[in-house]
């Protein structure tokens, strides 16, 4: 074998990783490090229309639905000493709130969010909400269950249902939050029985909230628990499915309602981008433009939405602290992990 | 210099992958408020269940990697290598997707969605991945033994005797091997059981971390994965010496062809093809069918998604292989030549350390202000890569040095050949198809590897296997299913280039050699 082979690759490949290292080493004033938890089919185009605007350049790090949207969290933590983020883009306030209790986050206080109404920021300034979802019913229009539809979230403990309803495992996502709003509203006694009689009728635990989706839509089960940029898309895949908010009648409980939230991190390499690029995702036009990709719900009054997006002046919202809630959150891990493991 | 070599090689494979793990480790242990927790009933039941399903898994495609590989080495001719290209498909996709393909299979059948969703389930498709691999130990093994035993025996024997009585005894370190690879790979693989919603001993390690973000204690856990796997390893490694694991043959020998009659020698292949079916072809047809219900845009969209990432991931991938080769290599010279046997176990360990953590420990070692350079450029998807998969490179190697016959060295040496020319005209030319096994499966590991490189790439970087599981969130089913196709199509076509590239290089050298 000639030597040249096993060299002149080599040599290549140390030139290549020297110049990549010397890039990494020169900081870039025009560049913005963001960590988001949105799904990337979503975020990514926004993050581009900052990029073409700003002339920033956006570097970003995704979630992905095997780690149950908590790898960048995770990744947050893990890189407390030394932070590389600028920006964190969660989908919802409790890794937000996990955060600020680990002292990784810093105050701002955006311009663009004077018109957001104040419960749904922190009150130190740590994160911002803006366009929310909401928790919702998905369920499958070509079932029979389909003609009795249920109203609240209780009717879903009905022997009627049994065996027919999905929850995502409530240790993950925008579940465990449902579940903490839950705690919060009901108490922790009321809300343990209504989770142990939801046991009782045979609740099915899916692996995530798209795993509902995909139950629900394969008729697989009739109804489920989820989000409704996940019952928005998959109605406009055209699976049969349909979706519904519930405790909408007056002396109900409302409807979870789960605002986006940006926060910025505590030493963030590039301060400055990183407030503009919190600006851009508060702006009016940030909220148009994922009410129209996957049926956001604007919080600023008055911005424009597709007519299949629904209003948060027509929903009736589970009246909650976010802040507290997210809290609470991180204290009823351990009844939610027994439950899930209960036969 | 050989020394210097070896030295500095040892020094920087311990920066890469054993100090920042064992950094962690201990960190965690020191960080840990109490074991009481860890030592739990429900923890100790969960890491039962998880030695049993692994054992389960690991018996059924040694058994099946067993079966198949007499079938090809013993029944098939120049086709074997096809029908095992085939049968390694499902290597090519992550386990998760194809717990996924899998579920939507039963799915569609109507049937058998109970079965999935049960510890069977997860059993099922970890074996269904596992198997070809078993397949593949095996056969490497069965490859490089002789016929003369096999022959001579079949002259007063049946041939049924001749495999029970000389071949299995023989493959005897494979089988073992095999076993030792599928349990150690399974018992820390946590997307399956994860989808088919099974609890098992991986998955509370992933909701110590995910959901509670209490490091110290899924590090601790990951503590008992490191040491049932070594507990394996050791036990293997008293009762053996030396085990292939994973091996090329470099000469032309083959096996004895067994005397079977029309009727049999079809059956034989009938389970060939019919593993190809039931292992490769069904979750790639699920996946076919899925991806084109959504219509021909949907792979146009596909390619779409991908066509920034491909580039960046074979540039890893190969550069990545290109150090695995090299680390692999120098490790097999301190195992074989030097008879280094520290080394073996150093690679044993941290391939049985679980991804996440070893993603963890990188992320804990390298994050501080004046490694940032390694920490936010490539260099970390390579030093992941590394810390990852030279067990595999360097046993590939090593296994390949074992089989070169000692009176060539020999020679050379007593004509006063230098050790260089040694090196270049007589040991890597004689090893040169193990090394490209080596890069070649070092090359697709990489290309597919998720679990560590999803935890540390740099902020902006895309890699085909990561986009595809960001994207798949909230993506149609059709877009993914058509983005793994994409991937499987990118990882066929490089390896087929691969292999082009080197009968390219094989006949140039032998023109350049021969006039």
């Amino acid at each position: 074998m000639n030597k040249k082979f096993i060299f002149l690759p080599l040599v290549a490949l140390l030139v290549i990783l020297i110049h990549s290292f010397i890039t990494s080493c020169t900081k870039t004033p025009k560049e913005v490090v963001v960590y988001t938890t949105i799904d990337q089919i979503f975020s990514e185009p926004i993050l581009r229309d900052f990029e073409r605007e700003s002339g920033i350049k956006v570097k970003a790090v995704y979630d992905t639905e095997e780690t149950k949207s908590t790898g960048v969290l995770n990744r947050l933590i893990a890189e407390a000493k030394n932070p590389q983020c600028d920006v964190f883009w969660s989908g919802d306030p409790i890794r937000a709130v996990v955060l600020k209790q680990r002292g990784l986050t810093q105050p701002y206080v955006s311009e663009e969010a004077k018109d957001i109404p104040k419960w749904y920021k922190d009150p130190e300034h740590h994160w911002t909400g803006f366009s929310a979802r909401a928790r919702v019913l998905i369920y499958n229009t070509s079932l029979p269950e389909a003609s009795t539809l249920p109203k609240s979230i209780f009717d879903l403990s009905n022997p009627d249902l049994k065996y027919n309803v999905a929850i995502a495992n409530p240790l993950f996502g925008t579940t465990t939050f449902h579940m903490a709003a839950l705690f919060y509203v009901l108490g922790e006694d009321r809300a343990v029985d209504f989770l142990n009689r939801l046991k009782e009728n045979g609740i099915l635990i899916a692996s995530s909230n798209g795993d509902v989706k995909k139950k629900v839509a394969q008729g697989e089960i009739f109804c489920g628990l989820t989000d409704t940029d996940d019952a928005f898309t998959a109605k406009k895949q055209g699976a049969p499915v349909d979706y519904l908010f519930l405790d909408q009648d007056k002396g109900q409980i409302g409807t979870l309602i789960i605002p986006n939230v940006v926060t910025l991190i505590k030493g963030a390499p590039h301060p400055e981008n990183g407030k503009r690029l919190i600006d851009y995702l508060l702006s009016r036009e940030t909220e148009a433009k994922l009410a129209k990709s996957c049926a956001q719900m604007p919080l600023h009054k008055g911005v424009p939405t597709p007519e299949d997006v629904p209003s948060l002046d027509d929903i009736r919202p589970m009246k909650i602290d976010y802040d507290k809630t997210a809290r609470l959150m991180v204290e009823i891990q351990g009844v939610l992990k027994r439950w899930v493991e209960s036969e | 210099m050989k020394r210097f070599i070896y030295f500095l090689t040892t020094l920087l494979f311990l920066f890469i992958a054993v100090v920042p793990t064992l950094f962690t480790l201990f960190s965690s242990v020191i960080q840990l408020r109490g074991w009481g927790g860890i030592f739990s009933i429900t923890n100790l039941t969960l890491l039962g269940k998880s030695i049993a399903m692994s054992s389960v898994t690991a018996f059924l495609s040694t058994l099946i990697g067993l079966l198949l590989a007499l079938i090809l080495e013993r029944t098939f001719g120049e086709r074997k290598n096809w029908i095992k290209l085939l049968l390694i498909a499902p290597f090519f996709f992550s386990p998760y997707i194809l717990g996924v393909a899998w579920s939507d299979f039963f799915h569609m059948l109507g049937t058998g969605e109970k079965f999935i969703y049960s510890p069977w389930g997860v059993i099922f498709v970890w074996t269904m991945i596992f198997a070809p691999l078993s397949m593949l130990v095996i056969s490497s093994q069965l490859a490089n033994i002789g016929p003369n035993m096999e022959e001579s025996a079949l002259l007063c024997a049946p041939y049924r005797s001749v495999i029970m009585k000389i071949t299995i005894p023989l493959l005897r370190p494979a089988i073992l091997s095999s076993f030792v690879l599928v349990f150690i790979m399974t018992i820390s693989e946590f997307s399956v059981p994860a989808f088919l919603s099974v609890r098992v001993f991986s998955t509370e390690i992933f909701t110590q971390f995910s959901a509670f973000h209490n490091f110290s204690e899924a590090v601790a856990q990951g503590w008992i994965i490191i040491s049932v796997a070594i507990t394996l390893l050791f036990l293997e490694r008293s009762y053996l010496t030396d085990a292939p694991f994973i091996s090329v043959k470099t000469d032309a020998s083959t096996g004895a062809r067994p005397i079977i009659s029309r009727p049999i020698s079809k059956i034989f292949h009938g389970i060939a093809y019919g593993s190809i079916f039931w292992m490769s072809a069904i979750p790639v047809l699920v996946l076919v069918f899925q991806a084109f219900k959504g219509g021909l845009g949907t792979i146009d969209q596909a390619i779409y998604v991908l066509a920034p990432t491909v580039i960046n991931s074979l540039f890893y991938a190969a550069i990545g292989a290109l150090f695995l080769v090299l680390f692999g290599l120098i490790f097999a010279f301190m195992s074989e030549e030097d008879h280094l046997r520290w080394v073996n176990l150093v690679l044993l360990v941290t391939f049985s350390i679980p991804s996440m953590i070893f993603g963890m420990s990188l992320i804990y070692f390298f994050n501080r202000p004046f490694l940032t350079p390694i920490y936010s450029s490539a260099i970390i998807i390579i030093f992941a890569y590394i810390g990852r998969f030279t067990f595999i490179t360097g046993r590939l190697i090593a296994n390949s040095l074992k089989q070169l016959p000692a009176p060539l060295k020999e020679a050379a040496i007593m004509v006063g050949a230098p050790p260089w020319t040694i090196l270049f005209r007589i040991i890597i030319p004689h090893i040169a198809p193990g090394v490209f096994a080596a890069f070649l499966i070092a090359f697709i590991l990489n290309l597919g590897e998720l679990g560590t490189t999803i935890m540390v790439y740099p902020p902006g970087t895309s890699l085909m296997p990561i986009k595809v599981y960001t994207i798949m969130a909230n993506a149609p089913q059709s877009t993914t299913s058509a983005m793994t196709l994409v991937v499987l199509v990118v990882i066929l076509s490089s390896t087929g280039l691969l292999f082009l590239m080197r009968s390219i290089l094989t006949r140039y050298s032998e023109e350049r050699c021969c006039g």
